[in-house]
């Protein structure tokens, strides 16, 4: 499908502008391009939550709790009489946030290993392997909830932990990438050369495992926003005031039967930003690498 | 074969005994003694140093892990400093609604998610197509405890049509004694013949299941979907296809089977990835399973059940992975000669 | 098999029926010398103690014991028992078995043992009982108590806490136990052979059922899945379920108090002005009429006003601007207005206090962080000075009818409840002569403890945030649901269906 859209444009001889580019590649990747527009909105969202938000949204308003939605309050207010709209919106920094440390943090940890076992190899290969085996052991979000509850609750705690339960992933990523690039002979002529090993690493492997790195992240950003709303909606993730969305919901469940709203925006928020997210995430894998066909 | 199984199983032991390292330190680090919580009301300070030396919390943290170590190795993982019981009973009491539960659902997930998955497939870039995928992106963007509350809100509240939660009503489950042959109710209430109590156990699963369920459903789907694609473009096929063998042979004994070993892998994976995630939909059931009892065991410090579970759990985690190794080479004769 | 039976036979006489209560928590130790937490709802409904408070009347009342007397000096206490009563198992109720159990749980050192301080049982004949102390101690009161006095058999107390924790219990009272399927239920049967006797209109059984989501709670009394449920709904909630004819809110008084304790040790919480800057931050009558839904009044003094003895004193008052004059004067750097707030997980009214606070503090340049955490470990950080945070508010009642808890506000070495690390010699002197007066002289004990109270007020070592209400809700057609501040329970005995 993309060659035969291309052919026209190829065919005329006609000089295929930015614009064209653009739009050609909108229209092959339209799930990608709504994605990338909801996200930019919740991102601005979130940018401009001060602005855009009606209230402060802790503070707290006893004569107006449990308002269902109206003109008043968007998307109601809660049991403290909060107004739920200002809360999603800020609500939006918090999780933008998390994915961000979360995926940076878990690179951050990730790649250096992954680099050091894969160009070494033998036995540092096998023990840094090893250790991530026993990280990547725990079935999902046990972890997270081991670490979280050894740091003590709380958002920053829970982010950590979700970095610390998702680096193997990334050492196993840059690893093969490495080892792969490794044996093939601009490395062993670099080698031969005299280069240094952490230069051989920054020159050639790294930038060899950039691309699934990159697809990689993107299509985590948004599980590490689902899996930091579990934690907090269990009670060990964000804690009040902290406007977040898991916390929300968890904080509504003695009313939501009742008081719908209360849950319903949070949880809408979050898929939202989640479905944004992995619908941009989607796209990345396939400009980048688009003979992969994820099963993550 | 026998080697490479008794050379997983060992590498298994090992990181088995890193998973007990970490589950250890983990729950040693936060500050402050499961004691206190243990003591009730208002507890003396005496009372709080004699119940710290009894269970060795006053030993440096290494005398502790030895100890620890010690125990296990005999099968004793000690007594839960919140339940008061053994750690194993607490475990066998509360492991099979886990299992119960997640087993379901990965047979749900299967019987619904590969069928779909070929189905889409098969009408590539099709309506049903989109229509599948577009659901399959969208659900796993859905937060598990939202589809539960959804649910909640729906069955219970609006329709009065299933219970809110739980694994059995009260009354069924004191005057009905059927013996717990498997603990999993579903099947001990069948081998009873005890018709009234397998409908209460069937109604009170439906909901955490179907939550279970949607959650992990689209992404077996959209995996099935993406394998078949890419079998059925292969040259055998296509070429089963020109002979003209009959389409439905073609799509379930060439096309499904190719897509057969990384299917299991993410099978296996889902299996693993339920055993967690239950965690969240057994908080908002009230499932008594062991997800809502580690998260209790691991945020107030009660090391004996939080390390004794994530173990078992661990274990099982490998094993099923183990498994679906193993069943790699059953299925793919070419695996067998490296 | 024969619960099936009982059952068929309970479904063709018309009375006999279940009732079922639920409740968050799991019972944890069935053992009743080392109970002291939530297991005392169900376990005070399967045990008698020897003497029961009834606060109505403020004045004991007989329970398994008839008559009792003290000596002069009020360390020895002589206790005559009901004739007559039989525990569950059939074994009938002597002071001896009564010694075996009270000596059981002095040796094990467990629970609420403290309480007897170290008492010498004896039997000098079936019937008698003699219990002595080595400081003067009001035995009578402690007898009372929902913890560590619950009668169990000696034959109970011969197979050991093995036994009771597999789910066992050997009582005089009105409910036994039957069943018990941990994290599920707790099932208890109607003794037929109760001393007090049974009108007939009482279930045969109760269905403690557990859940641990209070909002699964309500909509399963909602639903009449539930016909009372044990743990405080969500106060939020009450107007909703007011709303429905098929459910009743029955409001009782009860001794649990939230006081706040402020860290006198502690920068800028160790400066006088300061902590009284704080007392007027806090708006006791939101707590009282949003945070409690009406469900609390705001403290008029160090103890609840129910308790038996309590007085009113003079309180701060919520004041904006008098909190901000106080804290000019404080002489405390502005940038130095920063505090720490403890509010431990589970308990949601402790997180709304500490947001409100927060955001009342800010208007006057206060800057409130709220650490959270689980009670052991927030406990655990409190009682090391360095690790300690400024404010420290906790649900706290008494463990018999006293205006005890000393440990509070009495120097201590090693902190267990003085949380704020007050202390004033004169303050302890008044508290040891208050609780030694309590066995012999209960005016002159009370004196001593209002001034030791004062001085408490006056230093701000606490802001008293609240006296709470105990709230039960309950289906419409539920009666007799009787509660006593004295008890952290709701007595079966009593509880009927009938018509609304």
């Amino acid at each position: 499908m993309t060659a035969e859209a291309l052919t026209p444009a190829l065919a005329s001889g006609r000089k295929i502008t930015f614009a064209m580019r653009a739009a050609h590649f909108a229209r092959g990747n339209v799930l990608f391009v709504v994605g990338g527009c909801l996200f930019l909105l919740i991102v601005l969202g979130a940018i401009f939550a001060p602005l855009i938000a009606p209230y402060d949204p802790t503070a707290i308003n006893f004569l107006d709790k449990l308002q269902g939605p109206g003109f008043r309050h968007l998307m109601g207010t809660n049991e403290l009489g909060q107004d739920i709209f200002s809360q999603v919106l800020f609500g939006a920094r918090t999780s933008l946030m998390v994915g961000v440390v979360v995926i940076s943090l878990a690179i951050g940890i990730g790649v250096p290993i992954g680099l050091v076992a894969g160009f070494f190899g033998g036995w540092i290969d096998t023990v840094l392997m090893r250790i991530s085996d026993v990280f990547l052991a725990f079935p999902p979000l046990l972890l997270p909830i081991a670490i979280t509850a050894a740091l003590g609750t709380g958002l920053f705690n829970a982010m950590v932990a979700l970095s610390i339960s998702w680096f193997p992933w990334y050492s196993r990523i840059v690893r093969g990438a490495v080892m792969r690039i490794n044996s093939e002979l601009y490395m062993s002529a670099a080698r031969a050369m005299g280069v240094s090993a952490p230069r051989i690493m920054m020159r050639h492997a790294l930038p060899n495992s950039m691309t699934p790195i990159i697809v990689q992240g993107s299509m985590d950003f948004g599980y590490s926003i689902l899996a930091a709303a579990s934690l907090s909606f269990i009670g060990i993730g964000a804690q009040p005031p902290t406007p977040e969305w898991g916390l929300m919901a968890a904080m509504s469940r003695t009313h939501f039967i009742d008081s719908w709203w209360t849950v319903t925006f949070p949880g809408m928020a979050i898929f939202v930003t989640v479905l944004a997210m992995n619908l941009v995430g989607d796209g990345v894998r396939d400009i980048l690498d688009p003979k992969h066909q994820s099963s993550h | 074969m026998a080697r490479h199984v008794v050379q997983r199983l060992i590498l298994m032991v090992g990181t088995l005994i890193g998973v007990l390292t970490v589950t250890f330190v983990l729950t040693h680090i936060l500050p402050g003694s499961p004691v206190e919580v243990m003591l009730g009301h208002r507890p003396t300070p005496d009372q709080i140093e004699a119940a710290k030396h009894q269970l060795g919390l006053d030993l440096p943290i290494w005398q502790q892990y030895l100890r620890f170590l010690g125990q296990i190795s005999q099968g004793n993982f000690g007594i839960s400093f919140l339940t008061s019981q053994p750690v194993l009973q607490d475990i066998g009491q509360r492991l099979m609604a886990t299992v119960e539960l997640t087993t379901l659902a990965v047979i749900c997930i299967i019987a619904i998610g590969i069928p779909i998955g070929v189905l889409s497939a098969v009408k590539a870039n099709s309506p049903i197509d989109h229509f599948v995928r577009s659901l399959s992106v969208a659900g796993v963007a859905l937060p598990g405890f939202m589809l539960g509350m959804l649910l909640q809100m729906a069955f219970y509240g609006g329709l009065h049509w299933l219970p809110l939660q739980g694994r059995m009503t009260s009354a069924i489950l004191l005057d009905h004694h059927f013996p717990r042959v498997t603990g999993l109710f579903l099947v001990d209430t069948l081998l009873a013949g005890d018709w009234v109590a397998f409908r209460d156990a069937a109604a009170h699963i439906v909901l955490p299941l179907a939550t279970l369920s949607l959650a992990n459903l689209p992404l077996v789907a959209r995996t099935t979907r993406n394998l078949m694609v890419e079998a059925l473009n292969e040259d055998h096929v296509r070429t089963a296809f020109a002979y003209g063998l009959p389409r439905r042979d073609v799509y379930f004994r060439y096309a499904l089977k190719a897509t057969l070993i990384p299917l299991l892998t993410v099978i296996g994976l889902t299996y693993g990835f339920l055993l967690g995630g239950a965690v969240v939909a057994e908080y908002v059931f009230d499932w008594p399973g062991i997800g809502s009892y580690v998260v209790r065991a691991m945020v107030q410090s009660d090391y004996p059940a939080a390390i004794g579970v994530t173990l078992f759990l661990a274990t099982g985690y490998l094993l099923i992975n183990l498994i679906v190794d193993l069943l790699y080479y059953a299925v793919d004769p070419r695996l067998r000669l490296s | 098999m024969l619960a099936c039976v009982a059952f068929a036979c309970g479904a063709s006489s018309a009375r006999a029926y279940d009732l079922t209560v639920v409740d968050g928590i799991d019972v944890k130790d069935w053992d009743p010398a080392i109970a002291y937490g939530h297991e005392s709802y169900v376990l005070n409904n399967i045990y008698d103690p020897l003497t029961r408070y009834n606060s109505k009347d403020k004045k004991l009342e007989p329970a398994l014991a008839t008559s009792w007397s003290v000596s002069d000096d009020g360390k020895q206490w002589t206790f005559k028992l009901r004739p007559g009563v039989k525990f569950h198992s059939g074994e009938p109720v002597t002071a001896k078995s009564i010694k075996a159990m009270l000596d059981r749980n002095i040796k094990m050192g467990q629970g609420a043992h403290y309480l007897w301080g170290g008492a010498t049982v004896e039997a000098p004949d079936d019937m008698t009982l003699v219990i002595t102390t080595k400081d003067p101690l009001p035995i009578d009161l402690v007898s009372s108590a929902s913890y560590a006095c619950m009668v169990y058999s000696a034959d109970a107390a011969a197979k050991g806490t093995e036994w009771f924790q597999k789910g066992n219990a050997d009582g005089t009272g009105p409910y036994k136990l039957v069943q018990w399927i941990p994290n599920q239920q707790i099932v208890l049967e109607r003794n037929k052979d109760y001393w007090r006797g049974w009108k007939g209109n009482e279930p045969d059984r109760i269905i403690v059922k557990i859940v641990a989501e209070v909002s699964t709670q309500v909509q399963l009394l909602r639903s009449g899945e539930a016909d009372m449920t044990f743990s405080t709904i969500p106060l939020d909630m009450v107007d909703t379920l007011r709303q429905d004819p098929k459910i009743k809110i029955d409001i009782f008084d009860s001794w649990m108090w939230v006081p706040g304790k402020i860290n006198v040790k502690k920068a800028p919480t160790d400066n006088l002005k300061f902590r009284e800057a704080l007392t007027h931050i806090m708006d006791y009558d939101a707590v009282a009429k949003q945070i409690y839904a009406g469900f609390a009044s705001v403290s008029q003094g160090p103890t609840p006003m129910a308790l038996p003895g309590a007085i009113a004193y003079d309180m701060p008052k919520f004041d904006l601007d008098l909190a901000k004059k106080l804290l000019d004067e404080s002489g405390v750097p502005k940038d130095q207005w920063k505090i720490t707030w403890v509010a431990y997980s589970g308990v949601d009214v402790l997180k709304n206090i500490a947001l409100l606070f927060q955001a009342d503090a800010a208007k006057v340049g206060v800057q409130v962080e709220i650490v959270q955490g689980d009670w052991g470990v927030v406990w655990d950080k409190q009682k090391h000075l360095e690790t300690s945070a400024n404010v420290f508010p906790y649900r706290t009642w008494p463990d018999y009818a006293t205006i005890q808890p000393s440990s509070d506000f009495q120097t201590q070495k090693n902190v267990s409840f003085n949380l704020g690390y007050y202390s004033n010699p004169q303050v302890d002197s008044w508290i040891d002569e208050g609780t030694k007066q309590e066995a012999v002289d209960k005016k002159a004990s009370a004196e001593a403890w209002q001034k030791a109270y004062k001085q408490i007020v006056a230093d701000a070592a606490a802001m008293f945030i609240t006296d709470a209400k105990r709230v039960i809700a309950h289906r419409a057609d539920l009666q007799g649901i009787e509660s006593d501040p004295a008890y952290e329970t709701v007595f079966f005995y009593g509880l009927h269906r009938g018509a609304s």
